[in-house]
């Protein structure tokens, strides 16, 4: 992960977990919802091009489609392939509740290769659809340019 | 204790594991977790003496006969689970003692030069002064063959060692120059 920087590590800088962005991607409307969501200008580029697997907002889609090519990204999904480290299974390797973390490791199993090829179908068009979305968007300024 | 913003609680043993959590590691990736070490099978993972061992969220109501049982099954399991993971332990490492004096003969058979270093160095010493004297057998046949193209040769080969050490002159010259 880079150099160490205790700035990086400081709480308020905190990012997502693994967990918490493989439960971000393990259901069609949590994608669905990540992938178009509304506008808001506190977000770099109004919230609209993000980048589920980073859980991080880019400026425009250019900028969103050289981060899904780059190295960064591909160690992100790369983590992101294995079954994310939670509670359960700290708490497992401590000694209590283990039938239930053999249980959710069965259930991880039997899953997951259902929600990769879930998960690829829905992403695979993220920014043409973006590029669609601002095209709209820009027709319509334009549009409303003319009636001015 | 640390608090996710989705209101998620983590505990820690240790500041050592908490410094860890925040620099997001990945406790099966860190050699010194229990984690790691039952991930990689380095201990007795899954195994029905492991398994009473849960956080029930619903209270028991006392009831004396429950608490004697349970007293005196706490002691026979703990048992069974030291004997279980003595033989996991046992299973482990059996066959490393052969694998370790394999590794070691093989280790030894390879460089041998470091074991006996005298008598190697003699037997490479007896080789050269061997090749040498063949050498110089042959030069002194080839002597009495050809004396004069000899006288020849040797005069260019003085030459071309002259030049080359010249060449050579200029350039620790010329080294010495980007030097200062």
């Amino acid at each position: 992960m880079g150099r160490y920087s205790v700035k990086r590590y400081k709480t308020k800088r905190r990012t997502r977990d693994l967990d918490q962005i493989h439960g971000d991607l393990s259901s069609v409307e949590s994608i669905q919802r990540l992938k178009h969501q509304p506008q808001d200008e506190t977000k770099p580029g109004l919230g609209q091009y993000f980048c589920i697997h980073c859980s991080k907002y880019f400026q425009d889609n250019k900028a969103l489609g050289a981060h899904l090519k780059g190295k960064i990204h591909k160690r992100r999904v790369k983590d992101l392939s294995k079954n994310p480290y939670t509670q359960l299974e700290a708490d497992a390797a401590a000694g209590t509740n283990l039938e239930k973390f053999v249980q959710k490791v069965n259930e991880y199993q039997a899953k997951e290769p259902a929600r990769l090829v879930m998960e690829k179908e829905l992403l695979q068009t993220q920014l043409e659809e973006n590029d669609q979305k601002d095209s709209i968007a820009h027709e319509e300024v334009s549009e409303e340019m003319t009636v001015e | 204790m640390f608090v996710r913003n989705d209101a998620k609680e983590f505990r820690f043993c240790r500041s050592k594991c908490h410094k860890a959590f925040k620099q997001k590691r990945n406790p099966r990736k860190l050699k010194w977790t229990k984690a790691f070490r039952k991930a990689a099978g380095k201990e007795l993972a899954v195994d029905s003496t492991l398994t009473f061992a849960s956080r029930r969220n619903v209270p028991v109501r006392y009831n004396r006969d429950l608490v004697a049982t349970t007293l005196k099954a706490m002691s026979r399991i703990e048992a069974i689970r030291q004997k279980r993971e003595r033989a996991f332990y046992k299973n482990r490492m059996r066959g490393n003692k052969e694998r370790q004096l394999a590794a070691d003969r093989k280790l030894v058979e390879d460089n041998a030069e470091l074991l006996k270093m005298r008598e190697v160095e003699l037997r490479i010493k007896a080789e050269k002064a061997a090749a040498k004297a063949e050498r110089q057998q042959q030069e002194d046949e080839m002597d009495a063959d050809e004396d004069m193209d000899e006288d020849m040769e040797s005069e260019q080969s003085e030459d071309e060692e002259e030049q080359q050490a010249q060449k050579i002159l200029l350039r620790n010259k010329r080294k010495s120059k980007v030097k200062f």
